[in-house]
This record gives C-alpha cells, sequence and structure tokens, in this order.
C-alpha cells in the first residue's frame, strides 16, 4: 500500500548562535505578540529556530491553514537539550541539587519542542516528539507521512531542526559559528485538503523484506532534504529525476518528494530559504 | 464496538519493581504490594525527594550472552530485555528475522539518560582514577551511543522493520502503541512492537522534578507517600520499569494460532495548548482525547469496566483529570471504577503508560481491579468511583487507561478482552 501527503507550506532556515538570541526577543507570534517570558528564558535554541522557520511558514501561505487549531506537531530535534543538560550536570557536582532548574526537563527533552509549538501555534491536535538521535530524519517524514494519512488531525506541523556540526566531544563546546538547521512542513491528506499542495510526500514499501545488504540505502538526511527543497543538487543519498527527489531508505522503504507544477518559489510566498545563513 | 481491523496483543515483555512478567505485575498489584522505598541507586541526600520505585535489576535473556549484556547500559538492557521476552511471549522469537516486524518506543529521554551516565562516569574517573576494577564495567557502558538505542537494539535483534522512538513525555507509551496499530491496521508491518521503557532516578530528574515541587516529600513514608486522589496527596513518586507489547492484526494471530492477551479498540489524543507544564483548567481539549478513543472503539463511556487513571497523585493532576472524567463520563462517571496503580508502582514517566497498559490487560486477564492504595481520604474534588487500598473483583470485557504528559499531551487507550 503507498501512502501520499500534501506538503501546503514550508520554510526552512540556518541561524547562527547570534541569530537565535536574537530572534528570543524579535519573534512575533501570529498575533503580533512578543513570545513569552518564560519561553524566552528557558527555551532550547532549536526551539527558537523551529518557531521562527514555523512562523515564517504561516506568514508565507496564501490563505490561512484549514482548521489550524486543530492541527497536530510532530518535531524531530538531534541531541536536543545537549548544552543545557551538561551545564546543570555540571552545577549538580559544584552545587548540588537545589542548583538544577526545574525548567529543564519541561524545556530540554524530546518532547519539549513539538510540546512549544503545540502551544505557541495553538494546536489542538496531537504533539510528540520523533528520533531525537543523529540520522532520524527519516523517522520524522515516516511517522508524519503515517500520522498525517491516518491520524485524527486535518494537518500535521512536521517539524525538524539539528546543528550542521555537532561536537564529538564528550560535551558541547559551543562556537559562535555554529549552524542550527530547521525545517517546517505543513503537510495534511492530499485527498481532504482544501489548500493547494505545493509538493507531495509519497512512500511506498520495499516489494519484499529489506535485504541488510542492499547497498543502495542510505538515509535522508534534514541538510538533503533542504538541498531537494531548493532544488539544489542533493548528494550522494537521494536520486533526482526532474521533479522528484527519491530516497531509499532501508527499514522504511522508498520515500518521494515530488514538487508540484506550481512549486515553491517566490511567486506563491513559499519558497524555501535561508533565513540566516 | 470496533469490531474491524482488529489489532491484538499476542505477548508482552515487561519489567517493574512489582515483577518481571505479566503475572507476577499483576499478582503483585491485586495484592496492593507498593514498591516505593528509599532511594539507593545514587546518593539523594539533598534532594527534596529521597523516595522511588527503582527497578535494582535487570535480568539478561539468555538468548544475549554476558559480555555484551555488560556493555550495555542499564536502559538498554531493560529495552532489551523487553523487546526479547514479548517476542518469545509471543512465540516470535525464532521468526523475527523472517517477518516484518516495526517497533516503536517511548523513550523521553534517551539521550539525556546517556548524557548524565558518561558525565557522572567521568567525573568518578577524574576524582578516583584509581578504581577497583569492579567499575571498570561500568565506565565501559557509559560511553555515549553513536547510534539510537531503537536501531541498536533491531540490529543486535535482527529485526528489519521501521523503527520509531517517541516521546510524549509521560503519555509516550500510549502514543507508542496508538501508532503501531495504525502500522499494523495499514498493513505497513505484519507484526510490531510497541511501548515504553525509563529508568529515571538519577541525580537530574530527581533534582528537577523535586525543584519543580512535582515530587512527594514524605521521605519518612515511603510506602504512604503516593496518594493519588487524596486529601493529602503532596505530589508524585518516581518509577522506573518497561512495557513492550507484540501487535499483530487479529487474522496474522489466527493463522499462527497465536493467543491474544487483549485486542486494541481504542485510541485518542490531544494537546490542551496551553502550557508545558501545568494541566490546562480548561477541561475540554483534555475531554477530546478521552472522546477520540471512545469514537475510535465505537463504545459509549458507560461500556468501560475499569479505567485506569492518570492521576499522578499530584494536587493538580488529580484534580483537572477527575473533572475530564466527570465531563465526558457524564452520569457513568459515578459506577466506572477508577484507580491509580501509580500509588504502588511509582511514576515511570516515559514508561508509565506501557506500564498501565500491562496493567489493564492483568485486569482484563484476572477480572480483578487493582486498587489505588493510600486512597484514605478521597478529595472531594475527586469524586469518581474509587477503589480504595483492596483490590475488587469485577467482570471486564473494556478496559481503558488514560495517560497524559509535558507539552500538554493527553491520550486514552481502550482494551478490550478476547474471549
Amino acid at each position: 500500500m503507498e501512502l501520499s501527503i500534501g506538503i501546503v507550506g514550508g520554510q526552512s532556515g540556518a541561524f547562527r548562535r547570534a541569530d537565535l538570541q536574537r530572534l528570543r526577543t524579535e519573534l512575533r507570534l501570529q498575533d503580533g505578540q512578543a513570545l513569552p517570558h518564560a519561553f524566552v528564558r528557558h527555551a532550547e535554541d532549536q526551539t527558537i529556530a523551529a518557531l521562527a522557520v514555523a512562523l515564517q511558514t504561516l506568514r508565507s501561505l496564501p490563505e490561512p491553514l484549514p482548521q489550524a487549531d486543530r492541527w497536530g506537531v510532530l518535531a524531530a530535534p538531534e541531541y536536543f537539550g545537549r548544552e543545557a543538560t551538561f551545564g546543570s550536570l555540571r552545577r549538580y557536582s559544584q552545587e548540588g541539587p537545589s542548583a538544577i532548574s526545574p525548567h529543564l526537563i519541561p524545556n530540554h527533552c524530546l518532547h519539549s519542542l513539538a510540546g512549544s509549538l503545540s502551544v505557541l501555534l495553538g494546536c489542538h491536535g496531537p504533539n510528540y516528539g520523533v528520533g531525537g538521535g543523529p540520522n532520524q530524519f527519516a523517522e520524522l517524514l515516516w511517522a508524519g507521512l503515517c500520522e498525517t494519512a491516518q491520524g485524527p488531525a486535518p494537518g500535521y506541523w512536521l517539524v525538524a531542526t539539528g546543528w550542521r556540526q555537532v561536537a564529538e566531544d564528550f560535551w558541547p563546546a559551543t562556537a559562535e559559528s555554529d549552524i542550527c538547521l530547521a525545517l517546517a512542513l505543513a503537510v495534511c491528506r492530499a485527498q481532504d485538503c482544501t489548500c493547494k499542495c505545493l509538493a507531495t510526500l509519497s512512500w511506498r514499501p520495499w516489494p519484499t523484506l529489506f535485504d541488510p545488504e542492499r547497498s543502495l540505502c542510505e538515509t535522508v538526511s534534514l541538510d538533503t532534504f533542504i538541498r531537494a527543497f531548493h532544488q539544489a543538487p542533493g548528494g550522494s543519498s537521494c536520486e533526482e529525476e526532474g521533479a522528484v527527489t527519491r530516497w531509499y531508505i532501508q527499514e522504511v522503504g522508498v520515500l518521494e518528494f515530488r514538487r508540484t507544477a506550481r512549486g515553491f518559489d517566490q511567486e506563491t510566498g513559499s519558497a524555501v530559504r535561508e533565513v540566516a545563513a | 464496538m470496533n469490531g474491524s481491523n482488529g489489532v491484538w496483543i499476542t505477548g508482552v515483555g515487561l519489567a517493574s519493581p512489582l515483577g518481571y512478567d505479566l503475572a507476577q505485575f499483576t499478582e503483585s498489584l491485586l495484592a496492593g504490594r507498593c514498591a516505593i522505598q528509599r532511594v539507593t541507586k545514587m546518593q539523594i541526600e539533598g534532594h527534596p525527594s529521597q523516595i522511588a520505585a527503582e527497578l535494582k535489576h535487570i535480568p539478561r535473556p539468555t538468548e544475549l550472552d554476558e559480555t555484551f549484556w555488560q556493555s550495555c547500559a542499564p536502559l538498554e538492557q531493560l529495552a532489551l530485555w523487553c523487546v526479547v521476552r514479548a517476542l518469545q511471549e509471543a512465540d516470535l522469537w525464532r521468526q523475527r528475522e523472517a517477518i516484518r516486524i516495526g517497533v516503536v518506543l517511548g523513550l523521553g529521554a534517551e539521550w539525556p539518560y546517556f548524557w548524565e551516565r558518561a558525565w557522572f562516569a567521568w567525573e568518578h574517573e577524574r576524582i578516583a582514577p584509581h578504581r577497583p576494577a569492579a567499575l571498570v564495567v561500568q565506565r565501559q557502558n557509559a560511553r555515549i551511543p553513536q547510534a539510537p538505542l531503537v536501531h541498536r537494539i533491531c540490529d543486535r535483534l535482527g529485526i528489519r522493520g521501521p523503527r520509531l522512538t517517541v516521546a510524549a513525555a509521560c503519555a509516550s507509551g500510549n502514543y507508542a502503541l496508538g501508532l503501531a496499530r495504525q502500522w499494523i491496521r495499514s498493513a505497513r508491518v505484519e507484526v510490531c512492537l510497541a511501548g515504553g521503557c525509563d529508568l529515571p532516578v538519577t541525580p537530574l530528574s530527581m533534582s528537577c522534578f523535586g525543584n519543580l515541587r512535582a515530587l512527594s516529600r514524605r521521605n519518612d513514608n515511603p510506602q504512604g507517600a503516593c496518594r493519588p486522589f487524596d486529601r493529602q496527596r503532596d505530589g508524585f513518586v518516581m518509577g522506573e520499569g518497561g512495557a513492550v507489547f507484540v501487535l499483530e492484526s487479529e487474522q496474522h494471530a489466527r493463522r499462527r494460532g497465536a493467543a491474544p492477551l487483549a485486542a486494541i479498540v481504542g485510541f485518542g489524543a490531544s494537546s490542551d495548548a496551553s502550557h508545558l507544564v501545568i494541566p490546562s483548567n480548561d477541561p475540554h481539549p483534555t475531554a477530546e482525547a478521552l472522546r477520540r478513543a471512545l469514537a475510535d472503539a465505537r463504545i459509549a463511556p458507560d461500556e468501560i469496566d475499569y479505567l485506569n487513571a492518570h492521576a499522578p497523585g499530584t494536587p493538580a493532576g488529580d484534580r483537572c483529570e477527575a473533572r475530564v472524567i466527570q465531563l465526558v463520563f457524564q452520569e457513568a462517571a459515578k459506577r466506572v471504577p477508577v484507580s491509580s496503580t501509580k500509588s504502588m508502582t511509582g511514576h515511570g514517566v516515559t514508561a508509565a503508560s506501557a506500564l498501565e497498559a500491562a496493567v489493564c490487560i492483568g485486569a482484563l486477564r484476572a477480572q480483578a481491579i487493582p486498587p489505588t492504595i493510600n486512597l484514605e481520604d478521597p478529595d472531594p474534588e475527586c469524586d469518581l468511583c474509587h477503589v480504595p487500598r483492596q483490590a475488587r473483583p469485577a467482570k471486564l470485557r473494556i478496559v481503558a487507561s488514560n495517560s497524559f504528559g509535558f507539552g500538554g499531551n493527553n491520550t486514552m487507550l481502550i482494551l478490550r478482552r478476547v474471549a
């Protein structure tokens, strides 16, 4: 059985740490309000990046999302909360339990990004985190396809974030030049959606059980997916054919991203672009 | 009742301080045993809450060799135990490499868990470099893994279907079961393993939840500390464990002669979209999750024979849940028995809803309702049909489990007995 969903809007961004710091105070929600004080203070950097691209997507849509308050949110950050965790561990070792912020787990665990977007965008559909580790972007697309096709909400936000270079060291060393990638896709069941689809994302299974020796398979990454959005060469992990980009994912099957004739371009206001690279 | 696309649970692997299989776990719960004690796994002095239901031992499945086992961190051991036992119970262990098996695991704090272990191993090394040889093992399994846990487990066991880590805080296990059911119903996999595991008794989580004032501070009375729906409740108590279930379609199970433990007939989820931590004062968004589950199961509220409440024992959480149950169940709220087994198991956080799905299956099989222990003086704001202190025999056909979590997450899972 093949699965297919429509992408009705999307934005990506690449943010330096300084950009994220600035966005904490400069970002405005849909109603023009500044971000809540507690959020500005405690949110993880990846949450800020995700919120920025989601809001950018909303602003770029030619018409409002249908029943937006009933949408769900699936979010796949990478190594979410690493800096805050190591900072807390250092404080714990030096000062003991009383030095640990009660905001650590609510704001810096895998569920937090989806939960934050659900609160700030006012989405009452299901919200949960997916993956969380390296190279788990494919899990977001797979879960997003399944959830959108069969879930209770009229549409879903699929959001992914990650640092372009993750320090291999034991604890994170941060640099001003670090770049945080973020992608937000507004997706819905293609057949139900009243908006025009800018692209489709589809899946078909392997005809037989996956053979682990198959050399074709390489997982889709956030980076290569964003390249496909930009219509830039995607690298070795995908197969490109005109407006179609395919990834072969070993445990899942074939994922296909297909631009519609309308496409992502500046004219529609839904072009995917680097926000602050 | 939703009879089409039936999804059966045909195996369960679990580990809890109250037992390492469904029978033992159920027996403990029906006996009203409480696993909560003073914390021994870590230095607990100086913490606001010093009690928990710790999982002190994880058995090694004989199929996995000792050297490999010792190289795994306890969280990985826990997930492996649950997955292997679930496959064995479903009689699928030998066929696991030949069929498309998916895996959906609720793991809310996988990476923080490994970072924390690595930090304390490093710190110990720095402070005491000449440690006893016995601690070398601990250092080896404190490495930060290169690959996600769900992938490592699948690769190790030869499971080749899609795999997914999900995190919806304390509702993660219910989400995992809901997603796995979707995958089975749409034939994306033949069999799916789903559940949740967590070992949250760590310095950071005990500190964070303690400083959040979410944990009970009844340190001098561990067994009486967790008091869901009681007027004197003062917070939840951390618990540990995990449960993984084997899901397959009714047809698939019948074809291979597998015996069902229960059928999953309904799942509903929603978000408060109100606050990351505090449950919404408006019961309607949470009620939506319950209504979706009931609609999915095509049943009326009064057809539920037992409701396992989320009720962690926090003043606000229990009160809000009671209000939601009253709103959705209406008159039936006075008749449908409700209990919170967190009073005995503690709050397993990411694993909580998976463990409570196991509670529900155990109740269906035993035809008895586990109690809310320590419920001596019910809060009038939580006016429900409680099962206080002692288990109660009951004719159970349909049972449900509520699980809510940070991020405004609300879920309900509905299970049916299969004759």
